[in-house]
């Protein structure tokens, strides 16, 4: 799916920020949103997941989004909430998994299926009748994540899917999300951990106020001093490491 | 400064602990793993749970050692980089 924004202005009506995107196209793959916060990474991928109005300013293959997807919404796109709390409301891990899948009316030995092994898959089975408040930090996020992906979207919306994962969690999630894009599906998704990005993305998007104001390799990013202060941002651990030992940072990956 | 350590939390806050604690626990499955120097976990430690500081990962890369030990923080490897040079 090839999404284009055009002229894209949203405002909340409660405080003064407002975005402002003019042109952009996001064509399938690894996408991924940088920023302070209140920069307005979260409200762009509200609005990509039509959970904000846009208008006409965001095209899903030539058509205004909303009207894409209104048929087969939650196997066109997924959205994983930065704080679980938000996201998270059935009464077992179980029924949570199964919940979009009821709503897109899948068969219910399909429902079965998918959701015993997305509980293998995210290492969640011996948890699948806790009520989803109950598990931990990470196993919440790890939850929210498979919620999202378990319909198999072609678009993957992730707002911090990082955040709050124990090491394990972390590698499971890189894992999985490569397996997605390997397969062609896009994954756009927020994210401060600078490691994981010079480690996995090519290419990054820096917001401030609500504007894009850096498209463009992750390497040119960390060597733009000027550009990173102004974002509020470090460069990744590894790059932060290599300059002081006078190496050249773009070679040296830990991966 | 002593810092409980239940699974590895992201690179950034390993490298700052690395950096600022005396000790650091290591705790899994409800069992005290260790209790040591950040230099004596983070160089001891082999459990695939747990990840490592940058620092530590590129020193193992580059093979640079600090008295036998592979550095932790951006201190010591730079002075392991300076010893090696």
């Amino acid at each position: 799916m090839q999404i284009k924004i055009k002229s894209l202005h949203y405002k909340y009506s409660e405080t003064n920020f407002s975005l402002d995107i003019p042109d952009l196209t996001l064509s399938p793959g690894l996408i991924c949103l940088v920023g302070q916060n209140g920069s307005g990474k979260s409200t762009l991928l509200k609005l990509l997941a039509d959970l904000l109005p846009a208008g006409d300013a965001i095209k899903a293959d030539g058509q205004a989004l909303s009207e894409y997807l209104a048929s087969g919404r939650l196997s066109k796109i997924a959205y994983a909430f930065q704080d679980p709390n938000d996201q998270l409301f059935n009464s077992s891990v179980e029924k949570e998994l199964a919940w979009s899948m009821k709503q897109a009316k899948l068969p219910e030995d399909e429902i079965t299926r998918r959701t015993e092994a997305a509980l293998k898959e995210f290492g969640l089975a011996e948890f699948r009748d806790l009520n989803p408040y109950d598990l931990s930090s990470s196993g919440k996020k790890l939850l929210t994540i498979a919620s999202a992906l378990v319909l198999d979207p072609e678009v993957c919306l992730l707002d911090e899917p990082l955040m709050s994962l124990d090491y394990p969690g972390r590698c499971l999630v890189t894992r999985l999300l490569e397996k997605r894009l390997a397969q062609g599906k896009t994954v756009i998704m927020i994210t401060h951990d600078m490691d994981w990005l010079s480690e996995n993305c090519q290419e990054v998007y820096a917001m401030s106020q609500g504007q894009l104001v850096y498209h463009g390799p992750v390497h040119q990013l960390f060597s733009d001093q000027e550009l990173l202060d102004r974002l509020g941002l470090l460069p990744a651990k590894t790059w932060q490491l290599s300059q002081l030992l006078g190496l050249k940072p773009e070679v040296l990956s830990l991966k | 400064m002593t810092n409980l350590l239940d699974q590895s939390p992201n690179q950034n806050e390993l490298d700052d602990l690395a950096a600022l604690c005396d000790q650091i626990w290591v705790i899994k499955d409800g069992c005290l793993l260790m209790a040591d120097s950040p230099q004596t976990v983070f160089n001891q430690l082999d459990d695939p749970a747990f990840d490592k500081p940058a620092a530590w990962k590129m020193a193992k890369k580059l093979e640079l050692k600090l008295d036998g030990c592979y550095p932790v923080n951006a201190r010591e490897l730079k002075e392991a980089a300076e010893n090696a040079n």
